[in-house]
């Protein structure tokens, strides 16, 4: 049934975030100086939006509907929302015990399904769910505050709205979906760190494990982005233990880390995968090395 | 003695480890899984190893975008890997190669002076081969194989199904003067999976479907997407090539200005 859904909706969706944003890059010159036949429709396309979300959660969610094709009867089943409302705040950026909370809810539905926990087009639909149902706003100045907050542009606004409502890949690449959606993040932080607690045999808890990916932002962005492009062996399961033990071993000694610290461990992790299978290698070696590489 | 470097016997060559070694293998990758036949001939210890059960055939699927990395171990040279389709999202890679999994001593005898009088002692998840990295493909990707075809006149494609392979899977004969655009133009490509789906009425249409994975996976993704199969009135292999793989207004973006 999602995959369907996805399947089906994902043309539209990647037309809807093309025509909804004005890019430098393929219009080869600045706002300012586009067309007014280029920048008329765009211009409307980002005014509609706006008000379908000061209009509140049934509008909002009827825009995105109609923009992605949606008959009124077609959803997806969405991972239940364990709270009844969310404030903007925690909805821009949940707190690690929400994170819990709702990794906890979603853990039956996501867990095992990383093709789908990685598509911006998921997320989306799930948050046209969760506004139909109120939990992300009761009314437009909930939701505005919530998806469009924190500019004052239009074209900031919209590109708020659109990262945070499930990513904004044609733009940040693959690495929107870990990090501008602050719903899909939680979900992977929490099933990190599972897999943490679960590497390491419970030497590591979950929440431990998990409060390290929360505490600092621009670290968790490095690990992602390094995780996505770079190097991606250090996607072995002992390889995010090590990272996770080494962290918290930061913070023991220097109270804190930052993304220098998780380039050093991730690059001296990527050297060891060069001669060693990571997920073969003990993991007290492993952590041994992570440093020396 | 612990070793910062080891032999390590590459597919391509690059190292000069094992004067005598080759590694060499095949990997045939489908939509769920990937056939593995491993094979190392003139590095006797390394064959010794995988028979004494010190090293087994490993398999590394990679799929950056769902943050996966894992590897797959089998005793036996002839490897079957299989993943979930909820596993992978985009492009994912397969790496082949030999691990050694327990501790054992490597004989020096048969390696390049380099490494002469030295004891080698292999420890646990050292790499001992390694092959380059495969694609993991796409539905059009295992569907369909492209080749330069000089008797075509400039500007013209050919798609006929490939006999002989016991699979459902077509060849793009392509002329000399598009033939380098095959290879990044969608248009291209879409239209020679338009040439490929216009075959399925003919090659399914007295059934015989359910025995090729490839044409049920056809067959599910156009239910999905409500359109028309191949035995059914108002199938058009435009419309069924487009659902495999639709068209784009622009070329695909990547990754951009942040």
């Amino acid at each position: 049934m999602n995959r369907n859904l996805i399947r089906r909706a994902d043309a539209s969706f990647t037309e809807w975030q093309r025509g909804m944003i004005f890019e430098k890059k393929i219009h080869r010159v600045k706002w300012e100086e586009a067309p007014e036949e280029v920048r008329a429709p765009i211009r409307r396309r980002q005014v509609e939006l706006i008000e379908a979300v000061t209009d509140g959660p049934t509008e909002l969610a009827r825009y995105l509907r109609s923009r992605l094709r949606l008959e009124s009867d077609e959803m997806i089943e969405a991972p239940p929302f364990p709270r009844i409302e969310l404030t903007p705040d925690e909805y821009k950026d949940p707190p690690v015990e929400l994170e819990e909370e709702l990794g906890a809810a979603w853990k039956d539905i996501l867990e095992d399904r990383a093709a789908l926990a990685s598509s911006p087009l998921f997320w989306l639909l799930c948050h046209i769910v969760w506004i139909e149902d109120g939990r992300l706003g009761a009314d437009g100045l909930a939701l505005e505050e919530a998806m469009l907050s924190g500019a004052e542009k239009r074209e900031r606004r919209i590109r708020n709205f659109l990262r945070r409502t499930g990513g904004l890949p044609r733009v940040r690449g693959n690495t929107s979906v870990f990090s501008d959606c602050r719903l899909a993040r939680a979900w992977w932080r929490f099933h990190l760190a599972d897999e943490v607690n679960r590497t390491t045999e419970g030497r590591i808890e979950r929440g431990a494990a998990h409060w390290l990916l929360h505490l600092h932002r621009p670290s968790w962005e490095t690990l992602v982005t390094l995780s996505l492009r770079r190097v991606t062996t250090i996607n072995q399961p002992s390889a995010r233990a090590a990272i996770a033990y080494h962290l918290g071993e930061r913070v023991r000694t220097n109270g804190r880390f930052d993304q220098k610290d998780v380039v050093a461990i991730a690059t001296g992790l990527a050297r060891v995968s060069l001669r060693r299978s990571l997920d073969h290698t003990p993991l007290d070696e492993l952590y041994g090395m992570a440093v020396a590489g | 003695m612990t070793h910062l470097s080891l032999p390590l016997l590459l597919e391509d060559g690059s190292r000069l480890d094992w004067p005598d070694g080759r590694y060499e293998p095949k990997v045939r990758v489908a939509l769920d899984r990937a056939k593995i036949r491993h094979s190392i001939a003139g590095a006797p210890s390394l064959e010794r190893a995988v028979n004494e059960g010190h090293a087994k055939w490993a398999a590394e699927i990679r799929c950056p975008k769902t943050l996966l990395s894992r590897v797959a171990l089998s005793a036996e040279s002839r490897q079957t890997v299989t993943w979930r389709r909820d596993e992978l999202g985009g492009v994912s890679w397969i790496v082949p190669g030999l691990l050694a999994v327990r501790e054992f001593d490597l004989l020096a005898q048969e390696l390049d002076p380099f490494w002469k009088d030295a004891t080698l002692r292999v420890p646990p998840g050292w790499w001992l081969a390694r092959g380059t990295k495969r694609k993991v493909n796409t539905l059009a990707q295992s569907l369909l194989r492209f080749v330069r075809d000089e008797k075509l006149d400039d500007g013209r494609m050919h798609v006929q199904p490939e006999s002989g392979t016991g699979q459902l899977r077509f060849v793009a004969h392509i002329a000399p003067d598009i033939w380098l655009e095959t290879q990044t133009s969608r248009t291209l490509q879409v239209a020679a999976l338009i040439g490929a789906c216009g075959h399925l009425p003919t090659i399914f249409g007295n059934g015989g479907e359910e025995e090729h994975d490839m044409a049920r996976e056809i067959r599910d993704l156009l239910e999905m997407a409500k359109v028309p199969v191949w035995t059914e009135e108002g199938y058009d292999s435009a419309l069924a090539a487009t659902v495999i793989e639709r068209f784009y207004r622009t070329p695909d973006s990547g990754d951009r200005e942040g």
